[in-house]
Formats: structure tokens, sequence, C-alpha cells
């Protein structure tokens, strides 16, 4: 069937075909069976449709409920600009528990460290040998963290003349 | 429950300032310091000429071998432990004309005095000490031998 057949069969559903041409359709639907079985349905459909509108009554009159929703529609919204510090300050509050955390972290390593001498290697220059006596010399294994200060003593120095008795005898 | 932002702040607070105190005591605590001192004999002879010393430790010989020493061997004549506390001085004799001055300047920062027979400094040496730091004094002795005065960091 034609869409502009379709649509005129609509047309006289509704009531809506002009007074001349009614008759002559309704003669023409009698006698066309898919147009007959179409309007069948049609008529089916509108019924069912309108068994299903609910009927809601609003307390205001019409023109007062619509002027209300105009009215929400065309007030600024404000629920987008406020919530900004609110969201500022939560996220403040989220970093501050992890920032402390992270903070301690990182003072307590400094404190530590040194204590623990992990990571310091110092340099000859951060050694200083006051000598008394000339001849000294000082020399340092970095691998093995050893330095020897080396007395350049005669062989009989102060050290070598008397020991205890429980050392041994050095002369 | 959720947090007011003052409340973590102040919790934040707590978390960042007991530790600090925590460490702050174990600070206190880790001020002492411990050393161990020893004379050592050095020689090329196998034995010691005092059957009463021992050799010297392994890892002891094993640092020694590191540093320009010639001697082959070397033995234990003495030893003592000091315990230094931060900014304070002990000094240990190691024999009896031989003594060892330590000073902990700072937490690893040691001044270390090696006094002479009649109580004259030798030689006074600074420099930064961590654990398991070894400082050795040395000096030529009679015949082919030396004796050595080393300093270990404990703790």
């Amino acid at each position: 069937m034609k869409q502009d057949l379709q649509l005129k069969l609509q047309a006289y559903l509704d009531d809506e075909l002009p007074s001349g041409e009614t008759k002559g359709f309704a003669d023409f639907i009698a006698q066309n069976p898919d147009a007959s079985a179409l309007l069948a349905e049609l008529t089916h459909t509108r019924s069912a449709l309108a068994g299903f509108e609910a009927e809601i009554k609003v307390p205001e009159t019409r023109e007062f409920y619509w002027s209300k929703i105009a009215r929400d529609i065309q007030r600024p919204d404000r629920s987008i600009s406020e919530p900004a510090p609110v969201f500022i300050f939560a996220f403040l509050r989220r970093l501050a528990i992890p920032s402390a955390v992270l903070a301690t972290l990182f003072l307590g390593l400094l404190v530590i460290r040194p204590q623990l001498g992990v990571g310091h290697r110092f340099s000859v220059a951060e050694t200083d040998t006051a000598q008394v006596d000339a001849g000294t010399f000082t020399y340092r294994d970095f691998a093995s963290g050893t330095t020897l200060v080396w007395l350049s003593y005669p062989a009989e120095n102060e050290f070598t003349k008397t020991v205890p008795a429980d050392t041994i005898n050095w002369e | 429950m959720r947090l007011t932002f003052t409340a973590a702040f102040r919790f934040g607070w707590l978390a960042l300032m007991l530790p600090l105190l925590a460490l702050g005591g174990s600070r206190v605590q880790a001020a002492d310091a411990e050393f161990q001192a020893q004379l050592i004999w050095a020689t090329n002879e196998k034995t010691s000429p005092n059957p009463k010393h021992k050799e010297a430790e392994a890892e002891m010989r094993k640092r020694l071998a590191k540093l320009p020493l010639k001697w082959a061997n070397y033995f234990e004549v003495n030893r003592k432990s000091i315990t230094v506390s931060l900014g304070g001085t002990n000094r240990v004799v190691m024999s009896e004309k031989a003594s060892i001055e330590v000073k902990l300047l700072d937490v690893q920062r040691v001044e270390v005095l090696l006094y002479g027979k009649k109580g004259d400094v030798c030689t006074k040496h600074t420099q930064p000490m961590p654990k398991d730091e070894i400082l050795v004094f040395g000096g030529e002795s009679a015949g082919e031998n030396a004796w050595l005065v080393t300093l270990k960091r404990t703790n």
C-alpha cells in the first residue's frame, strides 16, 4: 500500500478527511482488504493507547503549573558554582595525611642517615692530621674504609722503649 | 566517619611530630659511640717474640693488607674498648708508654690523639668515622718491625 494512501487512511480514522471524500473513501476501504486490515489495526492501536493514558491532575491551575516550570528553567544554576570550595577542602583534607606521612619519612631519613653512616664516603679533605713531630703522612683506602697515619719516627721510638710485662719485650 | 579538615590536619601534625620525637630519642641513645683499640706488633717473623700474643684477627689482617705496609704478620699485643658520648672524650692506655684519646665531635666525626712516652701528644688526627671504619697509627720499631695502634668504630 502506498504511503499517501496510508496517510489518507489515518486521516479518515481521525475524521480529518474533507466531508466530500469521506463516503467514497469508506466504500474504497470496504472493497479493499488491505485497507480494511490496516484500518482495523490503527483503530485497535488508538484504543489501546487511549486506555493507558494516565489522568494526572496537578493541584495548581495549568498556567501556574507551567509558569513554575518555566521559572525553574530560567533560574541561574547555583549548584555548579558553589561546590568548588568544598572540593578544594576535600582535596586538601585527602592530601593532609599522606603528605604528613611522606614528610615524616623524609625527615626521618635525614635524621637517621648520618647515624647509620649510609652513603657517606668522606674524602681525604675531611681528614686532618696535626703532627707534632715532622714526617707524618696519611694514606686512606676508600674501598675498605681504613686510614693509616704513619709516624716516621726513628726506630727507637717512644712506644717501643718500655712496655708492660704483659706485652712483648720490645728491646 | 568523615574527618573534617581540621581533624585531618591535627592527625597529620601528630603523625609528623611523634616519629620525630621518637627519632630524637633514638638520636640521644645513638650519640654514644663505641670503639675498639688494639696495639699490634708488625713483623716479618712467623711468630711473636712473646708467646702470649696471638695472631691478629683475620678481619684486621685483611684490612691491614689493604694498606701500604710491608710486614707479613701481625700480632695483637693489647686490646681496649672505648665508649665516648657525643662531645665527650675518653682516653685509654695501650701500653706503659702509649695511650690513645678519642673525642666524639659529632655523630661521626672524631678527633684522635696519640700520646707517647712522656704523655706528650705525638699526633692529632681528625676525620669522620662511621661504623666499621678503622684508623691505624703506626711507626717503625727496632729491627724490621713496627708498632700499630688501630682504632675501629664498632657502634
